[in-house]
Order: C-alpha cells, then structure tokens, then sequence
C-alpha cells in the first residue's frame, strides 16, 4: 500500500511538473529537442575543422557528448530549486521530499529520453545499428543514481545557502570544459589524469563506446563509475539527511 | 479495536529562530554565526509551543482555539509530522490527511483532473482509489467540468475543491487548519455534514479554529492555547467559556 502510494505519488508529480513546464512555452515539447540541437549546431560548426577533424563520426560523438551532459546538469539543476520551489506544500503535507527529488531526476530522464530516441534515429540514418543498447541502459542507471546524488546534496544546500545556485553554474562551467564534450581527452598529462576522476567523462565515453562505435568497453570502467555513482548516492543522501530538520524552518 | 490513543503529545516544545536577514547567502550565514557585540542580535527566539501534553482517543474531536500567534498552527504540524519537536514526544497512530493549507497542492494551470490526481498522491492515496473517489470528489465540489483549470475557478471553489478531496481520502486522522470559511452557507453546511460523517466513521480530527461556534459544534475536547502553552484543556462548554471570559475581560481592560 505505502509502495504503490509512492508510486503512485512519484509518478503524478513527474507528469505534472512536464505538464506545467510545457504549458508556459509556446514550443512546448519542441525546446526540449531544439535547445540541445541549436547548440549541436553552433559546435559543430565551430569544431568540425578543428578539434572534430581527426574524429571518427564526430557530429554524432559530439551529439551524444551534449545530450549526456544535458541530463546530469538539466537533472542536478532542477533539483536544487525543488525543495525552495515546493515550499507551501512541504510546509503543509507531511511529504517524504525525497520522492520530489527523485521526480525531478525522472523528469529530466523524460526530456534525455526523447534525445535519446532521436539519437537512435540518427545512428540509423548514419548506417550505425546500435546492437549494444542494453548495455547502455546500464550506463543511463548509473548515471541516473549518480545525479540523484548530486540532486539531493544540491537542493539541501541551496536551502541553508541560496548562492549555492552561482557557485554550481560556475562549477558546471568549468566541469562543462574539463568533460570531453566537444574534444577528445588526450591519452597523456594532467588532462587524462583529471577524467580519471570525473564521473561525467565514464558517463560519455562508455555511452559514445556502445552506440555510435559499438564496442563494449572493458569492465572496469562500468565498475568505477558505479562505484562513484554509490559514492555520490551515500553522500549527497547523508547531506540531504544531516540538514533536513532545518528545511521547514528556513523555506 | 487498538486502545492506545490515535494521537499521543506529550511535553512538546518548539521554538523558531527569525533571522533579521531575510536572505540566505553563505555570507550572511557567517555573519550569523558570529555574535554581534556580544548579542546575537540578528536572530530572535520564538516560543511557538511550551510543554504540550495531551492524548486523543480515536475516533475523537479536538478543536484548538487561541489568540493569533498562539501556537495553533505550529501544534497541528507538529502532530502532522511537518515539524520535529525539540524536546517531548509526538506519536500519531494512523494515516494523516492534513488540510493545513486550503490552497496547497493545487497548480492552477493544470486541469482540475489532473489536480485531483496530484492532490490525492500527495494525500497517499494509490492510483486505482483514485479513480474510484474522483467522480464523488467533483460531485461534492459541485465541479461540472473537469477539463476546466483551477485558475478559471473563484477562490471559494478552489477551496472547496481543497476540502472536497482531503476529505474523500478516507483518512484515519484528519487535521484541519481554519477550513470552515471555505465556500458558501450552503457549502458550509455540506462540509459539516461530510465531517460528521466522518468523525461517526471513527475519524480522528484536530482542527484549528476562530470559529467557536464551530468548535462547540464538533468536538469532544476543546485545548486553550495561549503563547504556545496549555491554558485549559477540557469540556468544550467549560473551556470555550472560560476563554470567552477571558478574551472579554482583555476587551475591556484595553
């Protein structure tokens, strides 16, 4: 009974938040395709000669670097707004905030899924059959638990300080750079050692690896991501925790 | 039939902190923590609720009545579990509707379906009751069209489509915070028939009130509150008497 109430829960407020996010936009549906593929536009058309031109399909590796990066930022951004933006009914319902966090991570999983599928799209188009999607189901569950992490340290924080807001989007900036998005990281330096430690890197390569080359990726890299992912999951959930009694008071 | 009390408080205290500063920037949060001049003169203490005990058997009416600022609201989400107490012990034997807020859980710009949807969620009802209740919850409502939005509806209709799906959750225990202005007479007499309904259906309600009439009407123990403490707890007849006495006495002594 409790499970299926929450189910029940998380899913109306998924379907509500889309609802409403589409209602106040003329485009409605169509930003979600059109923001990510304005920006695949300008990159390409800025990159391809230069930092693309050794790179085997690289409209493709830059879509799928853009559309991944997309969800963890679109998800982790939505939810640091979503206990302050929820505050009358947090301070009226004895809601468990932590489905609200989640539903803000399985609305932006919407908005990937339907760049997903047009990625697919593409792939076929380009010849590409991606066989190995299963696999990469495995890899959108990691990254959905390690942005769940994110979120709910994120909207903690945001609660006791709101300039967490600017400090994240200078954070994502510079995370935005040291991801390879539109480059290819190179094997040697302080730049290959710095992926090492960036989950956003496993993230995009094991996607890149299995649906554009169609290659499966050695074990290890699935085992440290998840690994990070976990880490991510048990802190950002031990903050969320840990300042949980002052949300009601200071919303 | 459980014996133990639906709701059990006993030697509860809240207090809130009000910052001077109404922002909540990693600055200003430093800035507080150090003690200006030897004071803490950004923040003051208030004492919302002091030493609070009291136990409802199921099934029962409690009306609270106090002066604003009182403790009223506070006590109610502390029994809700919104709140945590800093000191004693709430514990509530059941599932809780509260209606704390008349206006919460509706977006206007969502259809009264979808509305009726999220409102029910948030009450803890699964999917396949709701769509059992619905029809009854837009009937009680007096709500023809549910493709409408709530944005196109008067205030008083939103209201009581508020009260209209809190109270068809079938709720163990149900909290009611100020609710009895919603709607017309006419709505007002439906919505005090439902609670009777209700209470005789072994509900438990704590409801919060300035209508006294109201409160002498439903419940079966009326608590004073004043300045966040226990005046009187008792009889309703006895306990809204007294505290007609004393608000009277203040009228004339101002």
């Amino acid at each position: 009974m409790k499970i299926n109430a929450d189910t029940t829960l998380l899913w109306e407020i998924t379907k509500s938040n889309f609802k409403l996010q589409n209602e106040s936009s003329a485009l409605g549906i169509i930003w979600y395709l059109l923001g990510p593929l304005l920006l695949f536009g300008i990159m390409l058309f800025v990159f391809s000669h230069r930092l693309g031109s050794d790179v085997d399909k690289y409209p493709l590796y830059l879509l799928m670097g853009i559309i991944t990066w997309n969800f963890f930022s679109t998800g982790a951004g939505r939810c640091m707004t979503t206990i302050t933006g929820n505050a009358s009914l947090i301070k009226s319902i004895p809601i468990r905030i932590e489905i609200l966090i989640i539903a803000a991570i399985f609305h932006a999983l919407i908005t990937h899924s339907i760049e997903i599928f047009l990625f697919l799209a593409l792939l076929l188009l380009s010849g590409i059959i991606p066989i190995l999607i299963p696999l990469y189901l495995i890899v959108l569950v990691i990254s959905f638990i390690f942005t769940i992490g994110v979120g709910f340290a994120l909207s903690a924080t945001f609660v006791i300080f709101r300039d967490v807001q600017q400090i994240w989007s200078v954070i994502t900036r510079a995370w935005w750079f040291a991801t390879p998005i539109f480059y290819v990281p190179t094997t040697t330096g302080l730049g290959s050692k710095l992926s090492l430690f960036n989950p956003l890197y496993y993230s995009i390569h094991l996607s890149r690896e299995l649906l554009i080359y169609n290659r499966i990726p050695p074990l290890y890299l699935f085992v440290i991501f998840f690994g990070m992912s976990l880490i991510s999951l048990l802190l950002g959930y031990y903050i969320f925790r840990k300042l949980q009694p002052n949300f009601v008071a200071l919303i | 039939m459980s014996t133990t009390p639906a709701i059990f408080v006993e030697n509860v205290y809240k207090d809130f902190w009000v910052h001077a500063r109404t922002d909540a920037t990693i600055l200003s949060r430093i800035a507080d923590a150090f003690p200006s001049g030897g004071k803490r003169l950004h923040s003051r203490k208030i004492e919302a609720v002091r030493n609070v005990s009291f136990a409802l058997d199921r099934g029962k009416v409690l009306g609270i009545i106090g002066k604003n600022a009182a403790g009223k609201s506070t006590l109610l989400r502390l029994i809700a579990n919104i709140y945590e107490p800093d000191a004693g012990t709430v514990i509530v034997d059941g599932t809780i509707t509260s209606l704390i807020s008349l206006s919460v859980g509706l977006r206007p710009t969502l259809s009264i379906i979808d509305n009726i949807y999220l409102a029910c969620s948030l009450f803890g009802m699964p999917r396949s009751h709701i769509k059992k209740v619905y029809p009854q919850i837009l009937e009680f409502a007096g709500i023809t069209d549910a493709c409408m939005y709530p944005y196109q509806l008067s205030t008083g209709m939103n209201q009581r489509l508020s009260f209209s799906i809190a109270v068809h959750t079938k709720p163990e225990i149900l909290l009611l915070d100020e609710i009895f202005s919603a709607g017309d007479i006419a709505f007002q007499s439906k919505a005090q028939q439902r609670m009777e309904e209700l209470i005789k259906g072994d509900t438990t309600v704590v409801m919060v009130s300035h209508s006294i009439e109201r409160i002498r009407e439903l419940s079966d123990v009326v608590l004073w509150l004043e300045a966040g403490s226990v005046k009187m707890i008792g009889e309703p007849k006895e306990v809204i008497h007294a505290y007609i006495v004393s608000m009277q006495r203040e009228l004339i002594a101002k």
